[in-house]
């Protein structure tokens, strides 16, 4: 089953897709902060999932007040798996019971609902029922409130304990006198132990009464947390024009995609994330690109998507097609351990070095490396970067790696460029730049062309990075002295 | 007159207690019993948990609350085992306590209840609408002991003092000890700010400019005039301690007129010694949020043996406060 750490998943986007999900029960809830995770194995049930998503999707418009009375109703849910678990052990108390009852209420009140809405949607392992049976040995009086008590009609001697004690608290709010009433409540402190005994019984027999409900109860509550997360996985897929994930096949195929924490960033400084296709397949894919090009982010957004469809979500895509994995592992330096003590370069090499054992081990692995050993001296950075491609290329994995250095792509399966600053005319864009001066930043952000650009053999690096130099402006005697080392 | 009869165009009231055995329990059943015959529904709960039938700290008998059929009562879900009213869970709070999740209950039978509500002021207001939702026309809170936590003027529409023999052995103690907390109680409203200032501590000086002072600044510096124009009001969030404020008095700042705000009497902790020096040197005390203090119990019987004379301790009392004073013993028939 593919997992990668806590730092890598909030790396690439990972959490904050999860953040944005908000669940309407508890049990939808957790479906949330710990999403499955499905592999080759469990196709079927991940196959399920998308499915299920799929037909929320596709039913929300014309069922709108089912999902909104379901929605409302799961909203007021607590969790009651505790009280059922306890009920295992020992009798439940009044609160226990009037949770119970309460939900077996809110049951109630979502099944017809939910039998409506499902025979046009047709989820498929989602069981959500009323447990008529259970409701009425809380409810014997069958008023359906939604409060709890132990009725009098739940025995004859609760009734006349209750009869006697009632009588006697008549007489106390009568008596004349402090002895008399005194007298009184001793009385009537005895009656009030005979009830609660009595009432200790009631509750140890619908504990018992209940208990073999506990399972189709707990496959209820398994249904609600299931649908919740399902109409979440929805509701956010609409939000965003998201894509069912085809999953099988050996390569990645990702057109268009997206990743929605990147893009949150872009907005909030008033720019656009631009989609970017990929195709990795099995073998090594190596992107290469101008500075400010947006090769961590494509490759990280290509991470994103991968194990967003692992998890049975859409994907932030036109299409996709989606290997199943059972290995993903990333190496970047922002997701490196440096409190081992390694300089970032040793982190590094380590991380490589597990990644690539423990791929050997897999039956499909996704390796992403980020600039691997930038912090290096270039010429030796290339032969290293030379020699990991070959062997990753050994390796059942889809691997993609980004580099500024020069002659890897000769050994990869596929070399990808950032088309970057190539296509822009920059004559304009100088003048633009000397107009803001200094965001020129800004303006080279909004001129780069983001997507990737398939390369047939090699091709030399692009030397994007003079271009940028030139069109920043800089100092003239430092430009001509870089001019003049090329 | 009744202590119902002062308190009933209150909709939330609390009861609070100078001490243990002051006659808290004995007021609330008094309000209970007379609620029963003329008014609708009650609602009851306490701050925190207060209340044990046998006083864990002088061993004494205490009565317990007894309330009658109808009642809506939040407390701990604990707690309700310890009761022995037949009960019917009405809701679930979401606040929880270390003895359980404060339970909504009717009871549907008379009988004594234990109480132990939420400790926050936050919660205990978020409450007070659960009553009203559940059809309550008053709510009895059930305030802690001493002035340390008791009824925020933010949480009760008015409040009932209760005080006696148990507090201490002297009975002009009790009589000046509760006069000033009666005083603290009564503070008027201060004119000089709003709400807006949550600094810890604010000065506003004679021309009326307002700085919110810095950490390190002390407050005799504050008010000394040194930084700015002399200072006439001074707004102290949290609680005012008598180390807060006595370096106005040891210093022989020039404080005449000065008002010192505090956000309500329930966070002026300062001794009746160092208030009144206070005064002397012509500080005043006012507050942003003023409670509406209704009346004074007494309790002439002491846990402790030293019981006081009844009249006595009720004619000093009536003298020495402003508001109705009612022997709690007699407002127990």
């Amino acid at each position: 089953m593919i997992d990668i750490d806590f730092e890598s998943k909030a790396s690439i986007g990972f959490r904050f897709v999860f953040d944005m999900m908000e669940a309407d029960s508890p049990y939808g809830a957790e479906y949330i902060k710990k999403p499955p995770v499905y592999d080759e194995a469990s196709a079927d049930e991940l196959e399920t999932e998308l499915n299920n998503v799929g037909r929320a999707i596709a039913t929300f418009a014309d069922f709108k007040h089912d999902y909104s009375l379901i929605e409302r109703t799961m909203m007021t849910m607590k969790d009651i798996r505790k009280t059922l678990s306890h009920m295992r052990e020992a009798s439940l108390d009044d609160v226990e019971l009037f949770e119970l009852k309460r939900f077996l209420l809110q049951l109630e009140r979502i099944a017809p609902v939910y039998a409506r809405l499902n025979e046009a949607a047709r989820f498929s392992g989602i069981e959500i029922a009323a447990d008529t049976e259970a409701l009425d040995i809380l409810d014997c009086d069958g008023t359906r409130t939604a409060t709890f008590m132990i009725s009098d009609r739940m025995s004859d001697a609760l009734k006349r304990i209750r009869d006697e004690k009632r009588g006697i608290e008549l007489k106390i709010r009568m008596s004349g006198s402090a002895s008399e009433a005194e007298r009184l409540r001793a009385e009537r402190t005895v009656i009030a132990a005979r009830e609660q005994e009595e009432e200790a019984r009631i509750r140890r027999e619908i504990t018992t009464r209940l208990e073999p409900h506990v399972k189709t109860i707990e496959r209820y509550i398994d249904g609600i947390g299931r649908l919740d997360f399902t109409i979440a996985r929805a509701r956010l897929a609409m939000r965003f024009n998201a894509a069912k994930p085809s999953l099988g096949g050996e390569s990645v195929e990702l057109v268009g995609m997206t990743n929605p924490m990147i893009a949150e960033a872009l907005e909030s400084r008033g720019k656009r994330f631009m989609p970017v296709s990929v195709r990795f397949e099995r073998g090594t894919t190596v992107i290469t690109g101008a500075n400010m090009g947006g090769k961590s982010v494509s490759m990280k957004t290509a991470a994103l998507n991968v194990l967003l469809a692992h998890c049975g979500m859409y994907v932030f895509a036109k299409s996709a097609k989606i290997p199943y994995f059972d290995g993903m592992h990333i190496v970047a330096e922002d997701m490196e351990d440096s409190r081992r003590g390694l300089s970032s370069f040793g982190a590094e090499i380590v991380e490589l070095s597990k990644t690539v054992e423990l791929s050997r081990g897999e039956r499909r692995s996704l390796i992403i490396l980020d600039e691997l050993a930038r912090g290096t001296n270039p010429d030796e950075g290339a032969r290293i970067v030379q020699g990991t491609v070959k062997s990753l290329s050994r390796l059942n994995a889809v691997s993609v790696l980004t580099t500024h250095y020069d002659g890897v792509a000769q050994f990869a399966t596929k070399h990808y460029r950032v088309v970057g600053l190539k296509n822009i005319d920059e004559r304009l864009m100088k003048e633009r730049i000397a107009a803001r001066g200094e965001s020129g930043v800004s303006v080279i952000e909004d001129c780069m062309d983001y997507r990737l650009e398939e390369m047939d053999g090699e091709c030399p690096v692009p030397q994007d990075a003079l271009k940028i130099c030139e069109m920043l402006s800089i100092d003239g005697e430092l430009l001509d002295d870089i001019r003049g080392a090329y | 007159m009744l202590l119902y009869e002062i308190t009933r165009q209150y909709k939330t009231l609390s009861v609070i207690g100078m001490c243990k055995n002051a006659g808290k329990t004995t007021a609330m059943n008094a309000l209970i019993r007379e609620n029963g015959k003329h008014g609708g529904t009650l609602g009851l709960t306490s701050i925190g948990r207060d209340g044990e039938s046998v006083d864990v700290v002088t061993k004494t008998h205490k009565p317990g609350i007894y309330v009658l059929r109808g009642t809506v009562i939040a407390t701990a879900s604990a707690m309700l085992r310890l009761g022995d009213t037949t009960n019917r869970i009405l809701d679930t709070t979401g606040i929880s306590t270390p003895l359980g999740e404060v339970v909504m209950v009717r009871t549907e039978s008379d009988g004594s209840v234990q109480l132990a509500g939420p400790s926050m002021t936050s919660q205990l207001k978020a409450l007070n609408a659960v009553f009203f939702e559940h059809g309550c026309e008053r709510v009895y809170i059930d305030g802690a002991l001493s002035r340390k936590s008791l009824c925020a003027p933010a949480v009760s529409d008015a409040a009932v003092l209760c005080t006696g023999a148990s507090y201490s052995p002297n009975i002009d103690e009790v009589v000046a000890d509760t006069s000033f907390a009666c005083t603290l109680l009564s503070l008027s409203k201060t004119e000089i700010w709003g709400d807006e200032y949550k600094e810890r501590m604010t000065v506003c000086d004679v021309n009326g400019e307002i700085t919110a002072t810095s950490g390190q600044e002390t407050i005799l510096e504050a008010v000394s005039g040194r930084r700015r124009a002399r200072a006439k009001g001074l707004l102290l969030r949290g609680a005012v301690t008598d180390a807060r404020v006595k370096p106005l008095i040891s210093s022989g700042a020039d404080i005449t007129g000065l008002r010192i705000t505090a956000e309500d009497g329930s966070k002026l902790l300062i001794s009746r010694g160092v208030y009144e020096k206070l005064l002397m040197r012509g500080a005043k005390f006012d507050v942003l949020e003023t409670t509406k203090l209704c009346a004074v119990t007494v309790n002439p019987i002491s846990a402790y043996g030293n019981d006081f004379d009844k009249r006595e301790l009720f004619d000093k009392m009536s003298a020495a406060v402003n508001v109705s004073v009612i022997n709690v013993m007699e407002a127990e028939k």
